[in-house]
């Protein structure tokens, strides 16, 4: 094969990698990276066996030249040995080399996402993130002393008891009434390998008649109000325009989408369904995709909740109650623990 | 019949302005990237098409809701006419160039895309779902490299593609580009059109003219440097037909992408390691539609100045040098690089 051929070779098989990497919505790079880690793996096992051999071929010398039941000389055994040395090390299984990654895709075994559903997973480490904190107060209503920080800060704090009473490890994203960047916040729970990420905050609308609770996941937006919402939420990200190419392909990861709209649905509806007992005037404002950075640049299915609406007067009273506060923190906790039971499918002996 | 007689490859550059397709069997089709539908039953009468393509869609455009599908070289997102526009279009380039009678037939077609550079992950995917159903096999790459693929400048060489909508770079050091290899500007020709637009509202403050016309004019008499000749076009002015001279505003159109273009040139040669940079200068390759426009090769070569000197091609073909190059690529792929869409 001449250079040229050996250079195209490889061109083309950058290009099918970097296909199935777009395909399996895998970062780029990591076909390349488990082939690396196999060929590691590889050297490792000829490196180990190759010493095996030899430690095995030096014992079978000493024995053979103990026992001198034979006339050959030394350099015969020598011979032995050293063809011994040589015997060709285990070949690398070729099933499991790049080109069986792409004779899958062929086969349209790899052309579909996996459904997290056939593979029941366990729910244990919650990321909870109060929203806003430190200098950055949030919405304010001066007229009954609220500010948005503290109000996610209680909330988020009755959510941490409520998941711990329940044997969930809890990661909060900001440790007190502290200024905590976004990128900090997402790096928290990536960090922490959290499985569920759950960002709380009270809305504030310029319609003073608003109110309700509107749930958020991951994605682009079409709605010029929130993409202003998400431009305000995402000032002082901490995160560097060379950060917004991996942004902007986590807004559109796949599967971790679908688990996050999941989530939402799982949150929203609970928060409805429990909030309207106390407040019967409560409005879903429903499910909605939008580009907060907390969204995008977290690793596990993440939501943002806007629990109540701190612009409507009547929901502000309701937000100065304890336990307006506590049934916000227990139907965030009914929504992950729905969210949790679906993906593990234990209790709902879907599937074994 | 055999595997060959039956399998068609193709080639597809999808651009903002033009789309390309070249086959494995010579056809070559182009297409302006520009698909209409009637506006309600009196123009589907008169027009007597449920969908218009490429020039008819402009020509017509008082009866139809013409759609651009691709904006900055990408997918448009939040439409969903958009999504259906770009399948109308991916549809009908294969229609003309034969592909579909092929399937139709039994036979198998497996395309090569180029897309830009710097494309992201979505818009590959949303090309995925417009092709569905419409090729057995597909592989997605980036533009400048099917160019770089299709010229054999495998190795020490830059490509410039100035489209439309994006001006993407790829550097081919050997290897399959990297992001750092790429780049993409959306300082491009419809920028151009833009700023010429600009450009003749200030100097005629009640002048008249659409995006298309302005296009049209950029496309006849776009220079740099120093012109053939007075630009002189007819434009109706507070309702009154007038000739005028846009010399200058052309010049000085075409000449504000020249600044950018280059700078993001020197920027990723800069980037190559020093001992090979010379030979990456001597091999610049200027593609896409707005590399035709005269004096913008030498332009570029003069930016190398400073920078110990280099070689502008100008490619010969631009409107087929990136599907050709998708076709070159479809060639030489093997069997087992290709992904077959499920039907």
């Amino acid at each position: 094969m001449s250079a040229e051929q050996r250079l195209k070779r490889r061109l083309l098989e950058g290009m099918a990698e970097e296909n199935i990497e777009v395909i399996r919505n895998q970062p780029r790079g990591t076909i390349r990276r488990q082939r690396l880690a196999r060929l590691q793996r590889f050297r490792r096992a000829v490196v180990v066996g190759g010493s095996l051999l030899a430690i095995a071929t030096v014992v079978l010398a000493l024995s053979i030249r103990s026992d001198a039941s034979s006339d050959r000389g030394d350099s015969q055994l020598t011979d032995r040995s050293i063809r011994s040395f040589n015997m060709a090390p285990p070949q690398p299984d070729d099933s499991d080399a790049g080109g069986s990654d792409l004779t899958e895709v062929i086969n349209g075994r790899q052309t579909h996402a996996i459904e997290p559903a056939v593979i029941p997973l366990a729910v244990r480490t919650i990321a909870i993130d109060a929203g806003h904190g430190g200098t950055d107060s949030g919405a304010l209503l001066p007229r009954y002393g609220m500010l948005e920080k503290d109000l996610a800060w209680d909330i988020a704090n009755r959510l941490r008891e409520l998941s711990v009473r329940h044997e969930f490890k809890v990661v909060m994203t900001r440790p007190g009434d502290e200024t905590v960047a976004l990128r900090d916040r997402t790096e928290i729970a990536n960090r922490a390998n959290a499985d569920l990420f759950v960002s709380i905050h009270v809305n504030w609308l310029p319609d003073r008649e608003a109110r309700g609770i509107e749930t958020y996941f991951a994605g682009a937006t079409v709605d010029p109000f929130l993409k202003q919402l998400a431009a305000k939420e995402n000032s002082d990200s901490g995160f560097s325009v060379a950060d917004t190419r991996r942004l902007l392909d986590g807004i559109y990861s796949g599967v971790r989408q679908q688990q996050s709209q999941r989530l939402a649905g799982w949150v929203g509806q609970s928060l409805f369904e429990t909030l309207r007992s106390m407040n019967p005037d409560v409005v879903d404002r429903g499910v909605m995709r939008a580009p907060f950075v907390v969204l995008v640049a977290t690793d596990m299915p993440a939501i943002l909740a806007e629990v109540a609406c701190i612009s409507n007067d009547r929901e502000a009273r309701f937000l100065g109650l304890p336990q307006y506060r506590q049934d916000i923190a227990e139907a965030l906790f009914a929504g992950v623990q729905g969210y949790a039971r679906e993906v593990s499918a234990t209790e709902e002996g879907g599937s074994s | 019949m055999t595997e060959k007689a039956e399998t068609m490859l193709v080639g597809i550059d999808l651009g903002t302005s033009q789309s390309a397709i070249s086959t494995s069997t010579g056809e070559q089709r182009v297409v302006d990237s520009y698909v209409g539908w009637p506006v309600d039953a009196v123009a589907r009468k008169i027009l007597k098409k449920k969908v218009l393509f490429g020039s008819d869609a402009v020509e017509n455009r008082t009866m139809l809701e013409v759609h651009r599908p691709l904006e900055r070289g990408l997918l448009k997102e939040g439409s969903d006419k958009d999504q259906q526009a770009i399948r109308e279009l991916l549809s009908h380039l294969l229609d003309l160039a034969g592909v579909s009678a092929l399937r139709k037939s039994g036979g198998k077609v497996r395309a090569v895309v180029g897309v830009p550079a710097e494309a992201l992950r979505v818009n590959k995917q949303h090309v995925r779902e417009a092709m569905r159903g419409l090729v057995d096999g597909l592989i997605i790459v980036s533009e400048p490299f099917a160019v770089a693929y299709g010229l054999d400048a495998l190795l020490h060489a830059i490509v410039v593609d100035v489209g439309a909508g994006t001006t993407d770079y790829c550097v081919m050091k050997g290897r399959y580009p990297t992001e750092e290899d790429q780049r993409t500007l959306v300082n491009a020709g419809d920028w151009v059109d833009e700023q010429l637009m600009t450009l003749l509202g200030e100097r005629h403050p009640g002048i008249s003219v659409s995006i298309h016309t302005v296009r049209e004019w950029k496309e006849a008499h776009s220079f740099m440097g120093k012109p053939d000749g007075p630009v002189m076009v007819s434009i109706p002015i507070g309702g009154k037909p007038s000739e005028i001279d846009i010399t200058e505003e052309m010049r000085q159109a075409c000449e504000s992408l020249g600044p950018p273009v280059a700078e993001a040139m020197l920027d990723l040669i800069a980037g190559v390691e020093s001992e090979y940079q010379e030979k990456v200068r001597n091999q610049i390759i200027l593609a896409g539609g707005s590399s035709r426009i005269p004096g913008f090769g030498q332009y570029l070569s003069s930016a190398l100045g400073d920078f110990g000197g280099g070689k502008v091609r100008v490619v010969k073909d631009p409107v087929y040098v990136g599907a050709d190059g998708g076709l070159a690529l479809a060639k030489d792929a093997p069997m087992a690089d290709w992904e077959k869409l499920p039907q």
